[in-house]
C-alpha cells in the first residue's frame, strides 16, 4: 500500500503543490501552546497521517486547518490561498472534514444525513450528481441497507460510518478525518481506509488522526509524528516509525517489527512477561 | 433500542402528504364550525352565504344582515387571527429548536413570549403611541428580541444547548420579564391593569381587523424567510462546525432566525397575549410523524399550529356558555404535562441532560 511507488505517483502528479499546508502555525489556548510552529503540507495522491500520544496536539492542528480554531501565529494555506481568503461555500467545495463528535441532534435517516454533504454543489451543475454520489457513498461505506434507517437506531460504529459516507457525498478534493477509525471494528477500520487509499489515489489530499500505528503504517504514504504540540518527525512510515524515536515520544518503550510477507512496519508496545 | 422498530419506517412523501391533507381538512373543517358556532348559531350555508355576498358573488339578502354582521365584525377576524398566530407561534418553536439543536427550545418556555408580553405591557401602561396600531407590536419585538438575544448568548456553550441551561434560562428569563409585568400592574390604572391580565392569560377576545392587518404581515414576511431557511437549518443539525465545513455562514444564519423567531412571536403575543406550549407541542408532534427535515417540518408545524389554536380558542369561548375562557390557560393545560413528558423522555433516552 505505501512505498516507493505511491511516492513515484505523487511526485508525478506534481508534488510541491500542496492541497494543504501550515507554515509555522501556533496554536494558544489559555496560555498553552497546544500547537507551536508547526510547518505541515499534504500533497495530492497521498495518504497523510497525523500520529502522537495524547494531548500532542494533533486534533487542533486538524481544527486549524479545518479553519475551526484560529490560529495564533503562522497561516493554513488551502491550494497555496491563505484560509481567510476562502469563502465558506467554496472552502466546502474544496475540503470535506470528518468530526470525531459527530452527535445529529434530530432523528434523520442516515439517507438525509449523506444528502447534507451534497450541500456545497447546491444551485451548481453537479447537483445532478447528488443521488447518483450519495448511493456511492453508502455503498463503499457498507450502508446500503441502511439509507432509510433513523440515526438513534443505529450503533456506533455506523453512525460514524454515515457521518464519514457523508464526508464523501462532499466530494472534496482535500478529506480531513479526525480519528475516523475510533469507533470501528476491524473490518470497517480497513474497509474506511481502503477508501481513504482509493480517494488518495484518484488524485485527493486525506489527512487523517490515526491512534493504530500499525494502521498508520500500512495505509499511509507520510506520517507526521507530534509531540508537545511540535513535529518531531515527518516523512514516510519507516522512516518515522523507529523503535528509539516512538519509544522516546510515547514514553514506553515501542519494538517495531516487519511483517514478515509485506515488510510493513508492525508497531507494539513492549510488555513485560506475564 | 426501544425506538429501533419505529426508527426503521422511513416516512415517504405519501406521508408527508397524508399529513399535509389531513391538516388542511382538519383546518379548514375547524374554521367552519368555528364561524358557525357562538352565541348566535350560524348554518354553515349562512357562512358561505356571507362569504359569497361579501365578494359580490351572491346578491344581497336583508334577513342575514345581523349573522353577517356577527361573522364579519366579530367571527372571521377572530378566526384569521387564531389562524395567524397558531401558524407563528408553532413556526417559532420549530425554528429555536433548529438553532438551538434541541427539542425543547419554545419561546414561552424560554421566555420569549413573556418578553415580548412585557414590551408590549410597557406601551399600554406608559401610554406609548408613536406609530400608532402598530406600537404594541413595535415594543413586543423590541423586547422579545432582546429576550431571544438574552437567552441565546445565556444558554450556549461549545455549540450546542444543554436542555439544562436552556431551562434555567427560561427561568431566570421568565422571572425578570413577571417582575417587570408586576411593576407595570403596579403602576398602571385600573384599565392597564386589566390588560396586562389579559396579555399574561392570552385571549383572542375582541379581535379586529386591524390587529389582523398588523399581524398577518409580519407573520407572512417571517414564514416567507424561515422556509427559504428550511434546508439550511436541516445542517444545524449536524452541530455548528459541520455545518459551516459544508458553506453555511453558521453565525448570520442564526441572527437571522433569532429576528425572525422575534417578529413572529411579537406578532403573536401583541394583541394574545401569551399563548404558550403551541411551539413545543405542535413541531413535536409533527416531528413524530414525518420526520425532521425543517422544509416539509415547517409546513406541517404551519398547519397543525393554525388548526391547534383555531380548535382551542372554540373551546375558549364554548366549554362554559356566555364565558370567554383565556386561551393561554387551556394551551398550558395540556402542554405544561406534556412538556413534563417530553423532558422526562428526552432525559431517559439521552441517558442526561443531553
Amino acid at each position: 500500500m505505501s512505498g516507493p511507488a505511491t511516492s513515484t505517483r505523487a511526485d508525478a502528479a506534481g508534488r510541491g503543490v500542496a492541497a494543504i499546508e501550515t507554515d509555522a502555525v501556533s496554536v494558544v489556548i489559555d496560555g498553552r501552546r497546544i500547537v507551536d510552529s508547526v510547518g505541515f503540507a499534504a500533497h495530492r495522491g497521498e495518504v497523510h497521517a497525523l500520529i502522537g500520544p495524547n494531548g500532542a496536539g494533533k486534533s487542533t492542528l486538524l481544527a486549524a486547518l479545518a479553519g475551526d480554531h484560529a490560529v495564533s501565529e503562522g497561516r493554513v494555506l488551502v491550494g497555496g490561498r491563505p484560509l481567510a481568503e476562502w469563502t465558506l461555500r467554496a472552502l466546502a467545495r474544496e475540503r470535506s472534514v470528518l468530526l470525531q463528535q459527530g452527535t445529529v441532534f434530530f432523528p434523520f435517516t442516515v439517507r438525509q444525513v449523506v444528502e447534507m454533504g451534497r450541500r456545497p454543489w447546491l444551485r451548481t451543475a453537479r447537483e445532478d450528481d447528488d443521488e447518483a454520489v450519495v448511493a456511492e457513498s453508502l455503498r463503499v461505506t457498507d450502508l446500503a441497507g441502511f439509507g432509510e434507517r433513523r440515526l438513534p437506531s443505529l450503533s456506533g460504529g455506523e453512525r460514524g460510518r454515515a457521518a464519514f459516507a457523508r464526508t464523501l457525498a462532499q466530494e472534496a478534493g482535500i478529506l480531513l478525518l479526525d480519528e475516523p477509525t475510533a469507533a470501528l471494528d476491524l473490518g470497517h477500520q480497513e474497509g474506511l481506509l481502503q477508501i481513504a487509499r482509493d480517494r488518495a489515489s484518484a488524485g485527493d489530499a486525506v489527512v487523517v488522526v490515526l491512534h493504530d500505528l500499525t494502521l498508520a503504517a500500512a495505509w499511509a504514504d507520510r506520517i507526521t509524528l507530534l509531540d508537545e504540540g511540535r513535529v518531531s518527525a515527518t516523512g514516510t512510515p519507516d522512516e518515522v516509525l523507529t523503535s528509539e524515536r516512538l519509544s522516546a515520544v510515547y514514553r514506553h518503550p515501542v519494538e517495531v517489527l516487519r511483517h514478515p510477507a509485506t515488510g510493513a512496519a508492525i508497531v507494539l508496545p513492549v510488555r513485560a512477561g506475564r | 433500542m426501544t425506538d429501533a422498530r419505529l426508527a426503521t419506517r422511513s416516512h415517504t412523501p405519501h406521508r408527508r402528504l397524508a399529513l399535509y391533507s389531513a391538516l388542511a381538512l382538519a383546518l379548514v373543517a375547524a374554521v367552519i364550525v368555528s364561524a358557525c358556532s357562538g352565541q348566535l348559531a350560524i348554518a354553515p350555508a349562512d357562512v358561505l352565504g356571507a362569504l359569497l355576498r361579501a365578494a359580490g358573488l351572491a346578491p344581497a339578502d336583508p334577513t342575514a344582515t345581523v349573522s353577517d354582521a356577527a361573522l364579519w365584525t366579530i367571527r372571521f377576524p377572530r378566526i384569521v387571527l387564531a389562524v395567524l398566530i397558531g401558524a407563528a407561534l408553532a413556526a417559532a418553536g420549530t425554528l429555536m429548536q433548529a438553532v438551538f439543536g434541541n427539542p425543547l427550545a419554545e419561546p414561552s418556555v424560554v421566555g420569549v413570549s413573556s418578553g415580548a408580553a412585557l414590551g408590549a405591557s410597557a406601551s399600554i401602561v406608559l401610554g406609548w403611541t408613536f406609530w400608532g396600531e402598530w406600537t404594541i407590536a413595535a415594543a413586543a419585538f423590541g423586547a422579545g428580541l432582546a429576550a431571544t438575544v438574552v437567552i441565546y448568548l445565556a444558554s450556549r456553550a461549545g455549540g450546542k444547548t444543554e436542555v439544562i441551561t436552556l431551562v434555567l434560562t427560561g427561568i431566570a428569563v421568565n422571572a425578570f420579564a413577571g417582575a417587570g409585568l408586576a411593576f407595570l400592574t403596579f403602576l398602571g390604572d385600573t384599565g392597564a391593569r386589566e390588560q396586562i391580565i389579559f396579555w399574561q392569560l392570552g385571549s383572542l377576545n375582541g379581535a379586529r381587523w386591524q390587529q389582523v392587518g398588523v399581524v398577518a404581515p409580519l407573520v407572512v414576511a417571517g414564514l416567507a424567510v424561515a422556509f427559504l431557511l428550511a434546508r439550511t437549518l436541516d445542517l444545524f443539525s449536524l452541530g455548528e462546525k459541520a455545518a459551516r465545513h459544508l458553506g453555511v455562514n453558521v453565525e448570520a444564519v442564526r441572527i437571522l432566525v433569532i429576528v425572525i423567531v422575534a417578529v413572529l412571536v411579537c406578532a403573536a403575543v401583541a394583541f394574545a397575549g401569551i399563548i404558550a406550549f403551541v411551539g413545543l407541542v405542535v413541531p413535536h408532534l409533527m416531528r413524530m410523524v414525518i420526520g425532521p427535515a425543517h422544509g416539509p417540518l415547517l409546513a406541517a408545524s404551519v398547519l397543525g399550529g393554525a388548526l391547534l389554536l383555531l380548535v382551542a380558542d372554540l373551546l375558549a369561548r364554548s366549554l362554559i356558555p356566555m364565558a370567554d375562557l383565556p386561551i393561554g390557560m387551556l394551551t398550558s393545560l395540556v402542554g405544561g404535562p406534556f412538556f413534563f413528558w417530553l423532558l422526562r423522555r428526552t432525559r431517559l433516552r439521552e441517558g442526561g441532560w443531553a
